[in-house]
């Protein structure tokens, strides 16, 4: 009998919990999400002006009798570089607190030089060099396009300077996601190295 | 008999009443306290409804390196004699890293709440500062009587002018740098507006 009463106080406390009052909804908080900061990597691309300068020398470019001379010019051009991250290669996982971004190192997404850049003022020829032919700056233009994205991967400053822009924004976005909900991350980046992306 | 039996009766539907009552008052009781506990709970969880304002949208952007941009310039200065300044004495070349940005503390930030758009205009970018590589100065003489002990430091000189004067009209730097901006702008306030403030449309301009 006694057992009774408690199973049918029990049965009591159910209903008045699950249909009188009815269930609290659990409370859904905005997290750091992997797609937004897909997003933020894309806009944190550093687009750069590079004012480049090709220099060019030849020896003995030309000979009469047994005097020789070389040729020595500079080029001046412009030229735009885009340096940022892979963002297909962005990841992201949460745990707990910790948000743990995988990402690749900054790295020059494309460069290109500004042909209008160019002016019979960008050619800057030695008093004592060789004559400087047509031909010779169309060779050092095309030149200075192959050795463009060269320089600007051996530009570490630049390299860096894109790394850290994008890590600001990352952690910027994550604080100020715990800053408006109540809450507090810690985030991490762990960058992908070389060889794991072969 | 019949009355003896009778007033047992009622002595333990009333035993049983009461029990009844007390157990009936547990479960109340319990059913109360859970409910508080549950309500507390989530009031404690829920982050609390809040209002876009323009200093909410101030917030989401710090004045930060992220407003400026450097670029590298490579650029040639022309050195003329001092005593003949009609005479070219030598072109120098340099690198300089040029730093140009947009200041963030004059961002203009709009939200109208008819059309639920938020609009935050992008100030123009300005040139701030050119610093040239000493270590990277190449020399094309073309007076050989130029090439003396100090002319490193004229050279430097002229090179920092150059850059200052190619580099501050430079509409290409400018551009880019104020394009950079833009792109930092978005990236700090897209998320953040899609995630919490979901029924407003975001304009950068």
């Amino acid at each position: 009998m006694k057992k009774q009463s408690v199973a049918a106080a029990c049965m009591t406390a159910l209903l008045l919990l699950t249909t009188a009052c009815g269930k609290a909804e659990a409370p859904v908080l905005p997290v750091p999400q992997e797609e937004q900061m897909k997003a933020i990597c894309q806009l944190a691309v550093l687009e750069c002006d590079y004012h480049n300068l090709a220099k060019f020398e030849q020896k003995d470019a030309s000979k009469f009798l047994w005097m020789t001379k070389d040729k020595r010019f500079w080029v001046e051009y412009s030229a735009t570089a885009v340096l940022g991250i892979d963002v297909n290669q962005v990841s992201m996982e949460l745990q707990s607190d910790v948000v743990k971004v995988t990402l690749p190192k900054a790295e020059v997404l494309r460069c290109k030089v500004n042909g209008d850049s160019l002016s019979p003022d960008s050619y800057i020829v030695d008093k004592d060099s060789a004559p400087v032919t047509a031909e010779d700056e169309v060779r050092a233009f095309k030149e200075a396009q192959n050795k463009l994205q060269q320089t600007v991967e051996a530009d570490g400053d630049m390299l860096d300077l894109a790394q850290t822009r994008v890590e600001d924004l990352l952690r910027n976005y994550v604080n100020s996601l715990a800053k408006a909900t109540g809450t507090e991350y810690q985030v991490e980046f762990h960058y992908i190295e070389e060889d794991e992306t072969a | 008999m019949s009355k003896d039996w009778l007033g047992a009766f009622g002595r333990t539907l009333d035993r049983k009443l009461r029990k009844w009552m007390m157990i009936l008052i547990v479960v109340l009781a319990a059913a109360v306290a859970v409910l508080v506990a549950l309500r507390v709970n989530e009031h404690r969880k829920k982050p609390e409804a809040q209002v876009l304002t323009v200093s909410t949208l101030t917030d989401m952007i710090p004045v930060s390196d992220l407003s400026t941009v450097t670029s590298t310039y490579n650029g040639v200065a022309e050195v003329m004699n001092e005593k003949n300044p009609d005479k070219l004495d030598y072109y120098v070349a340099y690198e300089a890293k040029v730093q140009a940005g947009v200041d963030f503390a004059n961002l203009q930030p709009e939200i109208d709440e008819a059309s639920k758009t938020v609009t935050i205009r992008v100030p123009d970018a300005y040139y701030m500062d050119a610093d040239v590589d000493m270590a990277s100065l190449d020399f094309m003489f073309n007076s050989k009587k130029a090439n003396t002990s100090g002319v490193t430091e004229r050279a430097y000189k002229a090179c920092q002018e150059d850059a200052d004067r190619e580099c501050s009209s430079s509409e290409a730097i400018l551009e880019l740098a104020r394009e950079n901006a833009v792109n930092a702008v978005e990236a700090l306030t897209r998320p953040l507006i899609e995630q919490l403030y979901p029924e407003y449309t975001l304009v950068v301009e």
